[in-house]
């Protein structure tokens, strides 16, 4: 192998001299990528694990979501009783029911809560999941889940006996509803970043794989020529369509000729 | 902690999906949040990206723009690929813009894919001096 250690490349192997030989620093390179790899091995593991405590946790929030509803709807009965004054005694036996099968909702709402842990994690409950890009920790993706029982999201104990205190209850639930679709919001969107990253993770151990041959047997002239002719390619290089999608080319245009430009 | 930005008179800068064109005196920009900053001087166009590795560059800032990411990701990893196989030398730089976007850090990933250009750049320059 005979190569030309580039500055960028002494930069990236900072214990090389120049007087090192291509063969180490070749394989410097060799053992960076390996050690590399083998990390994002043991992400890919984390991340599937967490995506799917995090697949669990969204699932739970839908069922949250569907006792939550059903105490709304429970006090959109109640209320629909209580127009008049002569309406609440009329039907004070069906309002007093809708009361009891409202705080019945709240205790399975609670119930629900507490046994939404999956993996030892309850994001339902106030728990956090912690993504660890790696080794260190120093990057991660910290879902921060909530306490959702009916006390900590604010639900008052119904009282269905005047139509003020029902009206509580139901701006009660609609509060609860809001705070619960903002949970799932963020574990939805933490999903799909943590899929991302794991399409890059598997793209990145699949270029390391294939490196590892032609790093040992790779000469500058090769390099030159290969890289000559892939760019002889110009925008053919990857099809005929333009690199930008439209949305960003938009944005890129308002940059368009530009004063302050620098060279890259 | 926010990021502090100084721009100079005139300079536009894109933050979020806005750009934004400062005014004929220096302005300093506070800004805090998780959004897409990008400075003037880090903005390459499509008929700048005259090389492989500046195709690389461009396909990333478009990544860092995009609100889907992944509709980059086909065009990025096949053009990646081909740059490593042409010139396997590059395989440290490609694994480091990669470990960059795993965790979601696009720009970090632009400012690695900077050594990449550098690393083509005087491959390239060396050709010249060895026929010379």
């Amino acid at each position: 192998m005979t190569l030309i250690l580039t500055s960028p490349l002494q930069k990236s192997l900072p214990s090389l001299s120049p007087a090192v030989s291509h063969q180490q620093w070749g394989k410097m390179i060799h053992d960076y990528i390996h050690q590399n790899e083998t990390n994002i091995e043991k992400l890919i593991q984390h991340i599937d694990d967490n995506v799917l405590i995090l697949e669990h946790q969204k699932e739970r929030t839908s069922l949250i979501m569907a006792i939550l509803e059903e105490a709304g709807g429970l006090t959109v009965r109640a209320r629909n009783l209580m127009s008049t004054p002569a309406d609440i005694q009329k039907y004070q036996k069906s309002i007093t029911e809708f009361e009891d099968w409202f705080k019945l909702t709240l205790i399975k709402l609670d119930k629900t809560v507490t046994e939404s842990v999956f993996k030892n994690i309850n994001l339902m409950n106030g728990d956090s999941l912690i993504t660890a890009y790696d080794a260190k920790g120093q990057n991660q993706l910290i879902t921060a889940g909530l306490q959702l029982t009916s006390t900590a999201l604010g639900i008052r104990p119904p009282d269905f006996k005047t139509l003020f205190s029902v009206q509580n209850s139901r701006i009660d639930v609609m509060n609860a509803i809001d705070i619960l679709v903002t949970v799932r919001n963020t574990i939805a969107s933490h999903i799909t970043n943590l899929m991302i990253s794991r399409d890059f993770a598997v793209q990145s151990i699949d270029m390391a794989q294939k490196s590892y041959a032609p790093l040992s047997t790779t000469s500058l002239d090769a390099e030159i020529n290969a890289l000559k002719k892939l760019n002889d390619l110009g925008t053919k290089i990857i099809g005929d369509d333009a690199l930008a999608d439209a949305p960003q080319q938009e944005i890129l245009n308002s940059f368009a000729s530009s004063p302050n430009m620098e060279d890259i | 902690m926010a990021l502090i930005i100084d721009l100079k008179p005139g300079e536009k800068i894109l933050i979020g999906s806005a750009v934004m064109t400062n005014d004929n005196q220096r302005t300093r920009l506070h800004i805090s949040g998780d959004t897409p900053i990008l400075r003037e001087k880090d903005i390459m166009q499509e008929s700048e990206a005259t090389s492989p590795s500046r195709k690389i560059y461009f396909l990333l800032q478009c990544m860092y723009l995009a609100r889907n990411p992944r509709d980059y990701h086909a065009k990025y990893f096949s053009l990646m690929k081909m740059i490593q196989d042409a010139a396997p030398s590059t395989s440290i730089f490609c694994m480091k813009i990669n470990a960059q976007l795993i965790q979601g850090h696009y720009y970090k990933a632009l400012r690695e894919s900077r050594e990449l250009i550098a690393h083509e750049d005087e491959l390239i320059q060396s050709a010249s001096t060895l026929k010379h």
